[in-house]
């Protein structure tokens, strides 16, 4: 049979070189020396596309390919035993070489992890190797054919696959965002072996970069948690790549610094030789920062960069989901609240007028829901039409509804509320909705009667007043008196009614007490006091009673002193009063005064007593003209002049 | 006018305003045929005295005159109000009737009492 060379002509370097290796001074021997069966391996070895090794006798002579060559990243090894070269690689081979020698039996292992240095770059690798004895004509083992298929970007593909794929479970169960940027930067620096992996909330508008979290591979790398920084540390240079969305790996600061060389130092002080830093770029707005950092200089892979990149987007588009649902729960939550403690009534309305939801407080006030027919059911019947007309007008019409109404509560009562309302409408103008609002404006109402009351009663007051000074000034200034006289009169008057006014005054108008409508009566009598014998039990007079009295007293006082007890030395006045079942007796007695005559024309404080007291007390009062001094009785029903108990002030 | 001379129901529960109305209407040459201060001798008097035409004030003590008014107008008894409150103090019903705003002038009684009296 023509069987090709066993060992390749010059067709590949390697297939040269181990042609024209010199094997004569190898334990192989010359290559025309060698056993077919070492010849027949040794063309297996070259011609495999895989990286090939032969290892040959007990000495594990070895005899490769080119690919092997690049696998090993050194000179050849031909001829060499395999223990005394690249240490690590046969440090993994060994054990796998030994069970098959022993065994007589092929070997294939799957996904052998391998570091090798590749360009100067310190790699782990990944491999599948198949492991065949080569048997000699005396059936022994002679050598070990070892092929080896590199599946790192494989096995890479899938560590990723499955990391990306444990981050997106852990990223689904988290609905806080700062536990989802946590677990994020964990599972990242775990992945990628950093030293520190964190997130860097960016504010452009303070142009501040903000640290809440980090994650650190052992207590011995500090954290940057808490941290400030502003935002131009970074360097004009990286902050541009930043804010365009693009991604820094630097795998050694000092030889490609971002900034000055103090900058460099701080970053080195801040444990940061190497970096990956990953800008997340919203709305053309730079909103965060992934960084990775290393305290020593790392080379990056692409593959380091990609899952950085990976990892920031997949864990931002997290964190900006939870951070809308965490805002959707706060704005329902805060909608809630607003409506439930809000002190009015909120409700809202279909375009055509129905109420579609009112506030739980509508029912604590009415003890209905405000549904259906609820609402109207509640407003007094009295408000009731033009409650729901002016409901018509603005559902008819889009104006504002504002309207005031009493309310039905639970216990029976009404009280006055204040309904509002405003259409809420769509892009095109149509009314979607109406909000309304009812708050209780009872106290106010009730405080604006008041108000009103009390302003119409001092109106009335006044009036009354003037018209009581216009009869007082008319019955003074009439008769044959000279002007001087009629003044002092009227003023005296004047200021008895004045008097009378401020003693009620006091008391609110609530009334007075008889003792002391009697003692500012004579008060200012000269101070004669002391010529008066008061006496009486406690009684409070209306203040109508109070007025007319003291009105009266006036006049009797001035009449006593000028004509009367009051004009002589020793003159004397008793004052008392009793009550008798239902009826008050009142008497001023004058005595040890001038002789009395009957007057033969009755003045002003006459008809004051005898008509206008008599009519004001409800009863009667005389005066009587004694010889021995001038009696003025007046008989009162108590019932018309005893103040009462008032509950509006 | 046959008669220039009324006979006039006053009821007013301010005796200085009583005694002045009185004056007024006596200087005015008319005749008083009573004087009442409460709601209830007013009634009395208004359904057991003589008179042409009635003087009311609104608040007697507290209580308003408006049944008297009520009377007055079913008999067809003339009358005016003279009152502290003005109109705006006036039941719906009586608005038409002459209002005194107290305090009034002689003159605008004189007025006020031919009106009704015509």
């Amino acid at each position: 049979m023509a069987s090709p060379s066993p060992i390749p002509a010059a067709d590949a370097p390697m297939g040269e070189s181990v042609l024209n290796h010199d094997w004569g001074s190898t334990p192989l021997g010359p290559r025309q020396s060698w056993p077919p069966s070492l010849a027949f391996a040794a063309g297996l070895c070259l011609r495999s596309p895989l990286a090939t090794a032969l290892y040959w006798g007990p000495r594990r002579i070895l005899i490769h390919n080119d690919a092997w060559t690049k696998l090993i990243g050194g000179e050849p090894a031909l001829g060499t035993p395999a223990p005394e070269t690249r240490q690590s690689l046969w440090a993994v081979a060994a054990p796998l070489v030994e069970q098959v020698e022993n065994g007589a039996e092929g070997a294939f292992v799957q996904e052998q992890a391998l570091r090798l240095l590749r360009d100067g770059i310190e790699e782990e690798t990944y491999w599948d190797c198949l492991l065949l004895p080569i048997v000699d004509d005396k059936g022994e083992v002679a050598g070990v054919l070892n092929q080896a298929n590199e599946v790192t970007r494989t096995v890479t593909a899938e560590r990723r696959l499955s990391f990306q794929v444990r981050l997106a479970d852990r990223l689904r169960g988290l609905h806080d965002p700062e536990e989802a940027k946590q677990a994020a930067v964990e599972m990242l620096g775990t992945y990628l072996g950093a030293a520190r992996v964190g997130w860097a909330d960016i504010d452009e508008a303070l142009g501040m970069a903000f640290v809440q979290r980090d994650w650190t591979r052992d207590p011995g790398v500090p954290s940057l948690a808490g941290q400030r920084t502003a935002t131009e540390s970074f360097g004009e240079q990286a902050l541009g790549l930043f804010r365009a969305g693009q991604l820094l790996a630097v795998p050694d600061l000092r030889q490609l610094p971002l900034g000055s060389a103090d900058r460099t130092a701080a970053w080195e002080a801040a444990g940061v030789r190497a970096l990956i830093t990953v800008p997340l770029v919203r709305q053309g707005e730079l909103k965060a920062l992934l960084y990775v950092h290393e305290p020593e200089p790392r080379t990056w892979k692409k593959s380091d960069a990609a899952i950085a990149r990976d990892v920031a987007e997949r864990s931002w588009a997290a964190v900006e989901q939870a951070r809308a649902e965490q805002s959707l729960v706060e704005s329902e939550d805060h909608y809630r609240h607003t409506v439930e403690l809000n002190p009015q009534v909120t409700w809202t309305a279909h375009p055509d007028g129905q109420l579609n939801r009112v506030s739980n407080r509508w029912n604590v006030w009415t003890g209905t829901t405000g549904l259906g027919g609820t609402w109207v059911d509640a407003i007094h019947s009295d408000d009731r039409e033009a409650s729901l007309a002016a409901w018509s007008l603005s559902v008819g019409t889009g104006e504002p509804y504002d309207i005031e109404h009493r309310v039905r509560m639970v216990d029976g009562s009404y009280r006055w509320a204040r309904s509002r309302a405003y259409p809420r409408r769509r892009d095109d103008g149509e009314i979607c909705l109406w909000y309304g609002s009812t708050e209780d404006v009872h106290e106010r109402k009730v405080a604006e009667e008041h108000q009103r009351l009390l302003i119409n009663e001092l109106n009335h007051r006044v009036k009354n007043t003037l018209a009581s000074v216009q009869g007082i000034a008319f019955q003074t200034l009439r008769g044959d008196i000279s002007l001087a006289e009629a003044r002092a009169r009227f003023e005296a008057r004047l200021m008895a009614l004045s008097g009378a006014h401020n003693l009620l005054t006091e008391e609110n108008w609530g009334g007075a007490s008889l003792e002391r409508v009697v003692s500012d009566s004579i008060e200012h009598l000269a101070g004669e006091s002391g010529r008066f014998d008061v006496e009486g039990k406690p009684l409070r007079l209306a203040p109508r009673a109070a007025l007319a009295l003291a009105m009266a007293l006036h006049e009797l006082g001035t009449n006593a002193a000028k004509y009367g007890a009051l004009s002589t030395e020793g003159g004397r006045v008793s004052i008392g009063w009793t009550e008798v079942e239902d009826r008050l007796h009142f008497v001023w007695r004058e005595r040890a005064g001038p002789p009395v005559e009957a007057p033969s024309r009755r003045g002003f404080g006459s008809r004051l007593i005898e008509r206008g007291l008599a009519a004001d007390l409800g009863g009667t009062a005389s005066l009587h003209f004694d010889p021995s001094g001038l009696r003025c009785e007046i008989q009162a029903s108590l019932g018309a002049i005893r103040a009462q108990e008032r509950s509006l002030g | 006018m046959a008669d220039p001379r009324l006979r006039i129901l006053v009821v007013e529960d301010e005796m200085l305003v009583a005694m002045n109305i009185e004056d007024m209407l006596l200087e005015l040459g008319h005749e008083v045929a009573g004087l009442a201060s409460r709601l209830a001798p007013a009634l009395a008097l208004a359904s057991e005295s003589k008179f042409d035409v009635a003087m009311l004030d609104v608040n007697l003590a507290g209580e308003a005159s408006f049944p008297v008014a009520d009377f007055l107008a079913e008999r067809g008894i003339p009358f005016l109000f003279a009152t502290g409150y003005g109109r705006q103090g006036i039941e719906e019903r009586f608005r038409h009737c002459p209002i005194l705003q107290k305090p009034f002038r002689a003159a605008e009684l004189r007025a006020a009492l031919e009106q009704i009296a015509r």
